[in-house]
């Protein structure tokens, strides 16, 4: 059965559709818990049943197990350098230091609308493979029908 | 016995095998889709017609099984044995994460491995209907 697969993909691109929107709606978010201005943040994917020692101990199990069983969010990272803040000159900003810079989230709203669209489309990708499986399935069923 | 022959023919076992083979490939496109965007994934790929093909066109080493417990070594009692290969394509190169999946590729892939599949159930229908006309028409008698 593959649906899990396929539902996994989904899950995955849907969490990281939720990161990227939560990235847009703090585009201006100058101060958070830590005091700091907002900081981006980013999924990482893994690829559970497929590291060196795992894929080894289920190869010599049974050959077939090997191809894996999905995907699943490993992390959600936040860029912790420095260099994650714009540095902007607005010396009238309450926010500003005393040479007048401030300090805001290092956000593009373009690139983040683009990763928007590129996990949307996965998401798409993922449907198509569960529908076809479905597809298969019903015609499987068929078998021994008139 | 002439019923163990019409049900244990080539023909079916082959289609059998065709739809556990597509179904097995099934999961390693869906696994590779949902990787597209796994750092270091390396796409899987499945083989059954290689397998097959060796088995059918019999020119392997064959071994005559004087016992039912010997081992099926090569001829048509090998089929049901056939099992789909997966391998790991860790050869090709697309991107700069490590990650070899071409989502392009593996959609069409799955297309063609669908409709493959569905050929396969199609014909297997169409075997058992021809079965079953049979054994209608000679109940009819």
């Amino acid at each position: 059965m593959s649906y899990h697969i396929n539902a996994s993909g989904m899950t995955a691109q849907r969490i990281r559709m939720d990161v990227i929107s939560n990235n847009i709606a703090n585009a201006n978010t100058m101060v958070t818990a830590e005091g700091s201005p907002y900081r981006r943040r980013e999924v990482i994917f893994e690829a559970p049943g497929r590291t060196f020692s795992e894929s080894m101990t289920t190869a010599r199990r049974r050959l077939n197990r090997i191809i894996g069983s999905g995907v699943k969010v490993q992390k959600i990272t936040e860029d912790r350098s420095e260099m994650a803040f714009m540095k902007i000159y607005d010396p009238g900003h309450p926010f500003a230091d005393p040479n007048g810079i401030v300090l805001r989230p290092n956000i593009n709203v373009t690139k983040e609308m683009v990763n928007i669209i590129d996990a949307s489309r996965a998401y798409e990708a993922n449907v198509t493979s569960f529908n076809a499986y479905k597809q298969m399935q019903t015609r499987a069923l068929r078998i021994g029908g008139q | 016995m002439l019923i163990s022959r019409m049900f244990n023919n080539t023909t079916l076992h082959v289609l059998k095998k065709g739809i556990e083979g597509t179904s097995k490939r099934h999961e390693a496109i869906s696994n590779n889709i949902a990787n597209v965007d796994t750092p270091k994934y390396q796409r899987a790929t499945v083989d059954f017609e290689n397998q097959l093909k060796r088995v059918l066109r019999g020119t392997d080493v064959s071994g005559r099984r004087t016992h039912p417990a010997h081992f099926i070594i090569g001829g048509p009692e090998e089929i049901p044995l056939v099992r789909p290969r997966v391998d790991i394509d860790n050869m090709t190169r697309f991107r700069p994460d490590k990650n070899n999946v071409n989502i392009d590729q593996e959609m069409a892939d799955l297309a063609e491995n669908t409709q493959r599949n569905d050929q396969f159930s199609e014909l297997i229908r169409r075997r058992y209907q021809g079965l079953q006309r049979v054994l209608q028409e000679a109940s009819a008698q």
